[in-house]
């Protein structure tokens, strides 16, 4: 059954290495095929069907495909799709998408391993009759384009000998291959029938649509063509120029406000290389790793501080002069004094391509196949694809995945992959920023959902055994209002020795979740539970975070226990840790605990423990605050949605209380003591979260933002930081201070997790929690992290064992990169949601608010509305705008005439929403006060009372004709007239 | 981990399935001038093993025993320069790694011996490992078996050795390359007679290259016990091919 075939490789590192390998042959790798009558199949390797309906108008008969690598690589959307089945996927295939791209050789995986798609693997590189070796002068890819075709060639024999026996209808091997010179030789040298996919695709001719799934990708050269971008350099080239230190690699940052301007991330460098204009930018899209090279010192520029968006028509003869808005870019940005290294980018090193979602533009044109999409996030380039179904789709939105970008074209060239919904319903939209940010939302897979325990869920004797008794302690959870999975209970308690005894109760998570199953590595991949305005995308199936796991009030559950021995002062005189039952006496909310706490009539055992959490958190969070924890602001606001149409009807601030602080102060104690044992017991192996100390160029723009206000911040420390920001207060202006603490927290690093052996101590410092080691313990229900930190402290007490994984840093490590990352795309997508129903809200409906000018920028002013919580631009210069302004660099301030407009001057703006642009439905910030000349616009009395808020003495008002400024939500928009 | 161990057609890298062997090929004799030796052919790992003796000990070996009549059973082991993949390499002489090698296959094989018919003689056991990749020390002693037999030693029963390993899945792989050693799983190596007339099967030794939960333990064991029935089969059938063509050209001869 064995046959022994030893091949040597060459191993270029550095020296030569010969390697040799066993490689075996087998006889024992059938074909897969019903229709097979020589193979003696088991019943599950019986994969492709045995009389393969044709779907194609060009092949009649019935057919098997068999594909090659690039086809693979390039067209797994239309392989996705049902309506190709029956094909045969041979190993040589495989294993080179593995080799080139871990995200398709995953979707491919996912199609292999589903029986219905009719997918079968052939092993061809074991199998005795079908391996070749490589022959001498014989590329790699030759040779396996070879193989391919050996195999398929191999098939046909199989199944003709089949077929005749049997006397079954013949089945033709079809080669799909966009290599030209593969599909001569099948054709000619192996007598196989061979097309391209394309041809194939089109010939499905009841499948129409699928055609617009098709990669168009040109292998050909393009030299008829007039090439709008420089080439790029070679890979040879990139990787000689960097050695030798002429040229740089760096992740590409595309700009959200100037579609001309990025920048380039390189390490070596402090600051980014800054590229501007599209023939620098050659064709880079946001998130590419990239080769640059930097321009001669007099050619530096600084980032223009304009805001730009791509709004030309898609020319059809495509120009290589400067248009109107490079021109722009360069006048703006050519007077600056303050250069920054810039750079071109001569070359891609990887592409970091995703799908994208958008709408498509109307075309002018009626009837053409070729279209523009928008994406919808702003750093995208628009791409040109084909469809022919462009009038369904135009009301929709859409995915789009790019394919290339040729030299001649001025926009990436891409192909439609699926729709998803109407526009601006509220499903379709929360989709789109769902997949915008890349949050896994799809149903929870059977396999995940036979994790669960069987209801009805019952607590064994053993169960009690095992675990502490704390049923009869009057603990309760204290929750925003609307809360169903709770994962932290409280309770505190007098000790005879006049110490009190607090208790932390954190649902036991890790108990249902165990290391290895489907859920555990659902769990790992979501990271956390991500919560948008009107919905909640779980991590843990909802039975478990709504009911077994959720600490509800007066049922029985399992907790993860840290409790203190604290006295007076609130210093520990004892920690322990350890698995328990308890039972909550109440489920409160905020408002209800404070109510418990101020009502004096009210003496049980409740309202005395939570007076006497509240009255220790207070010293616990003036002793945090002295050592340098900073209290840093956002603007959130809450949303109350109408029942019925879940539409948003009011607006709130969020509301902070002493209890949310006090809730928050024994979380963060017991996140630290946590943290301690972990790392005592797991130095090399405990998953922590650290919070790196901000470069202190970070803060340069609020040090400067607040000279000009006329006073001095410190930021040496976070200490000293906390101080400063607790001393700069206006009296005329009772916000400056929380604006001041929202830009400060826009100076901030990431918090983010690591594995304690892949740092020093020193590094495990909580810069925002002035805390020396920190992690994450009291939210398992919703973060992942937190169930790894369960385990580990488990095994540090002994209540549960270590498995491989959790023991592995490597592994740790790149779970804990997932981590980090969606749980900034959790947030991400949660402000966008958040944007997503402010723009609802404002749906025929605008208001006079009170803002403050948060930046001065060149051509624009960004405004803060504390009410909303919203930002927004208002641009002071564009088409139909007549009033000048004069841009101080200097002191960063905006002046008409006799009104001077500087960093944190209140002013009022109209709300509204413009829907001109179906895809970014903008809110529109319009000025109203200072009133000037040619650019605000009249107040309307009956909205509300302006005269109230405090004004800036450098402000006058003069009446004057109507003009427009626009902004949006969150991000910078674009200019547009409105009337 | 970069591979895969088993793909999801149930293959290896090398194209083998879980539970197979590699290729073995072994003769005996091999050596003229030495009283009993054999090479042995384990996928790419190649073995001869050399048996002096059993004769009078040495002055040498003798004074190390301090003049008693014990059996002295005297191990030497050489990986040839270019045994490694890669490079030439130095020859280490008595490092630790070959010291505890040789220590380990004493052991084995006093405890399979007939002592008592040896005392008052030394036997020398010499290993070339000539070319190396993975499950050296299984190779090692089941040449060692194949020359002591050669060299007509009175022993109990075959020892075979083989080794063990795991998938990150739990899936217990048979016969470990080099290959699937350095792509991460544990490994383990027994050293077992098989058989030894009624007896159940019995273990000399047993070697664990990394931590790997105990759950698997049984898993793993059961995986490489098996591994010691085939390769005795395997023994087996080669020294009696070996005695039946001894016979046939002693037969031939007279």
């Amino acid at each position: 059954m064995l046959t022994n075939k030893v091949f040597i490789r060459k191993n270029k590192r550095g020296n030569v290495l010969k390697i040799i390998r066993e490689h075996y042959l087998r006889t024992d790798l059938w074909c897969g095929s019903c229709c097979c009558i020589i193979c003696p199949h088991e019943k599950h390797d019986l994969i492709l069907a045995e009389n393969p309906p044709s779907k194609s108008s060009i092949f009649k008969e019935p057919h098997y495909l068999m594909v090659d690598t690039n086809v693979i690589l390039d067209q797994i959307d239309v392989f996705e799709e049902d309506v190709i089945s029956n094909v045969i996927i041979v190993q040589t295939v495989i294993d080179e998408v593995k080799h080139r791209s871990s995200a398709i050789y995953k979707r491919l995986r996912d199609i292999l391993t589903n029986p219905a798609r009719k997918f079968y693997t052939f092993v061809n590189e074991h199998h005795r009759d079908t391996y070749i070796e490589r022959e001498q002068k014989e590329s790699s890819n030759d040779r396996n384009d070879r193989a391919i075709r050996k195999a398929a060639l191999w098939y046909q024999n199989h199944l003709n000998k089949s077929t005749k026996e049997s006397k079954k209808p013949k089945i033709t091997i079809i080669l799909l291959t966009d290599d030209a010179e593969n599909r001569r030789k099948a054709q000619e040298e192996d007598k196989l029938v061979s097309c391209s996919v394309q041809t194939y695709v089109r010939s499905l001719s009841e499948h129409p649509y699928l055609q617009d799934k098709l990669c168009i990708k040109e292998y050909a050269s393009e030299s008829d063509k007039h090439p709008v971008y420089p080439p790029h350099l070679t890979v040879v080239q990139m990787h000689e120029g960097i050695k030798s230190g002429k040229l740089y690699q760096g992740s590409f940052v595309a700009s959200r406000e100037n579609f001309l301007e990025g920048s380039v991330n390189v390490e070596c460098f402090e600051k980014f290389i800054l590229v501007q204009g599209r023939e620098a930018l050659n064709r880079a899209i946001d998130g590419d790793t990239v080769c640059v090279e930097l321009l001669p010192e007099n050619e530096w520029t600084c980032p223009s501080e304009i805001v730009l968006e791509d709004n030309e028509n898609d020319p059809i003869v495509e120009t290589i002069e400067e248009d109107e808005n490079e021109k722009i870019l360069k006048e703006s940005a050519s007077k600056k004094q303050e250069k920054q290294p810039t750079g071109k980018i001569v070359g891609i090193i990887k592409r970091k391509w995703r799908q994208y979602c958008g709408i498509l533009k109307p075309n002018e044109i009626k009837g053409t196949s070729r279209h523009i999409f928008i994406p919808a996030e702003r750093k995208i380039p628009r791409v040109r694809i084909e469809t022919r179904q462009a009038e369904k789709l135009y009301s929709k939105r859409i995915i789009v995945a790019i394919d290339q970008w040729p030299r001649h074209s001025r926009y990436p060239q891409g192909h439609f992959v699926r729709a998803l919904g109407p526009l601006g319903d509220k499903e379709t939209e929360n989709e789109v920023l769902l997949i915008e940010h890349d949050v896994p939302h799809s149903k929870f897979s059977q396999e995940v959902l036979n994790c669960l325990p069987s209801l009805p869920w019952i607590i064994s004797e053993q169960d009690y055994k095992e675990r502490v008794d704390l049923r009869k302690i009057a603990i309760c959870s204290v929750d925003p209002p609307g809360c169903t999975d709770i994962d932290d209970a409280l309770h505190s308690r007098l000790l005879p020795n006049g110490n009190i005894e607090v208790g932390v109760h954190i649902a036991d998570v890790s108990h249902f979740i165990r290391p290895g199953t489907a859920i555990d590595k659902e769990a790992a991949s979501r990271a956390t539970t991500v919560y948008l305005v009107d919905k909640r995308i779980d991590m843990v199936p909802e039975l478990l975070s709504s009911n077994l796991c959720s600490l509800r009030g007066n049922v029985e559950r399992f907790a993860f226990s840290c409790i203190w021995e604290l006295d007076k002062n609130a210093n520990i005189i004892a920690t322990k840790f350890h698995k328990s039952v308890i039972k909550s006496k109440a489920a409160l909310t905020y408002e209800e605990a404070q109510l418990i706490i101020d009502d004096k009539n009210k003496n049980d055992d409740i309202a005395k423990s939570l007076r006497r959490l509240n009255e220790l958190a207070k010293i616990l969070k003036r002793r945090r605050t002295e050592n340098g924890a900073l209290v840093l602001a956002s603007p959130e606001i809450r949303f109350h949605i109408d029942s019925e149409t879940n539409d948003p009807i009011e607006v709130a601030v969020k509301q902070l209380r002493e209890t949310n602080s006090m809730v928050e102060e024994f979380m963060l104690l017991a996140n630290v003591s946590v943290a301690e044992k972990i790392e005592k017991e797991f130095p090399e192996h405990a998953m922590l979260r650290r919070h790196p100390i901000p470069p202190q160029t970070n803060f340069e723009p609020l040090i400067k933002a607040v000279r000009h206000q006329g006073f001095d911040i410190d930021t040496s420390s976070g200490k000293h930081l906390a101080i400063s920001l607790d001393n700069i207060v206006k009296d005329d202006n009772p916000y400056f201070n929380t604006m001041l603490r929202i830009l400060a927290t826009r100076c901030m690093l990431q918090a983010v997790y690591f594995i304690s052996g892949t740092l020093t101590r020193s590094e495990f410092f909580h810069y925002g929690l002035a805390a020396p080691i920190y992690t994450h313990f009291t939210s398992p229900i919703r973060r992942y992290a937190d169930i790894i930190v369960h385990r580990l402290l488990a095994a540090c007490i002994g209540a549960d064992s270590t498995y491989a994984d959790l023991l592995d840093k490597t592994k740790n490590s790149l779970l804990c990169n997932n981590l980090n990352y969606r749980n900034r795309m959790a947030q991400y997508a949660g402000r966008a949601s958040v944007a997503l129903n402010t723009h609802l809200f404002f749906r025929n409906r605008s208001e006079e608010v009170e803002g403050y000018v948060l930046f001065v920028r060149k051509n624009a002013l960004q405004i803060l509305v504390p009410k909303y919580g919203l930002e927004g631009t208002i641009y002071l210069s564009g088409k139909n705008i007549n009033a000048k302004f004069i841009y101080n660099e200097e002191n960063q301030s905006q002046q008409c005439e006799n009104i001077v407009f500087h960093s944190f001057d209140p002013v009022i703006v109209r709300l509204s929403l413009d829907s001109t642009n179906v895809q970014h439905e903008k809110l529109v910030f319009e000025l109203v006060k200072p009133f000037i000349e040619g650019f605000s616009i009249q107040s309307n009395d009956n909205v509300m009372e302006i005269d109230e808020t405090p004004q800036s003495p450098t402000m006058k008002r003069k009446p004057m004709e109507e003009a427009v400024a626009v902004g949006s939500g969150k991000k910078a928009g674009n200019k547009k007239k409105k009337k | 981990m970069a591979q895969e161990l088993l793909s999801l057609q149930g293959l290896r890298i090398d194209g083998r399935r879980q539970n197979e062997l590699r290729q073995i090929q072994c003769r005996l004799g091999v050596l003229e001038r030495c009283d009993g030796s054999a090479y042995m052919l384990h996928g790419n790992t190649k073995v001869i093993a050399s048996i002096s003796g059993p004769k009078h000990p040495t002055k040498n070996s003798a004074n190390k025993n301090r003049g008693g009549d014990e059996f002295i059973f005297n191990v030497r082991v050489k990986f040839a320069t270019f045994s490694k993949n890669g490079e030439r390499q130095k020859v280490v002489k008595n490092s630790k790694k070959l010291g505890e090698i040789e220590i380990n296959l004493k052991n084995i094989f006093k405890s399979v011996i007939l002592v008592e018919k040896y005392e008052k003689s030394q036997l020398d056991l010499n290993i070339e490992i000539l070319q190396t990749d993975g499950s050296e020390i299984c190779t090692v002693v089941n040449a060692a078996t194949l020359a002591l037999i050669d060299a007509g030693i009175c022993m109990k029963e075959y020892i075979c050795a083989c080794t063990a390993s795991l998938t990150n899945d739990g899936v217990a792989l048979l016969d470990v390359s080099h290959l699937e050693e350095i792509c991460g799983g544990p490994t383990l190596t027994i050293a077992a007679l098989p058989r030894t007339g009624d007896h159940e099967q019995s273990v000399a030794y047993v070697e664990l290259s990394q931590k790997f939960y105990l759950k698997d333990l049984n898993k793993i064991f059961d995986c490489a016990l098996m591994g010691c029935e085939k390769i005795r089969g395997i023994l087996d059938e080669a020294i009696r091919s070996n005695a039946f063509e001894l016979v046939n050209s002693e037969l031939t001869n007279n």
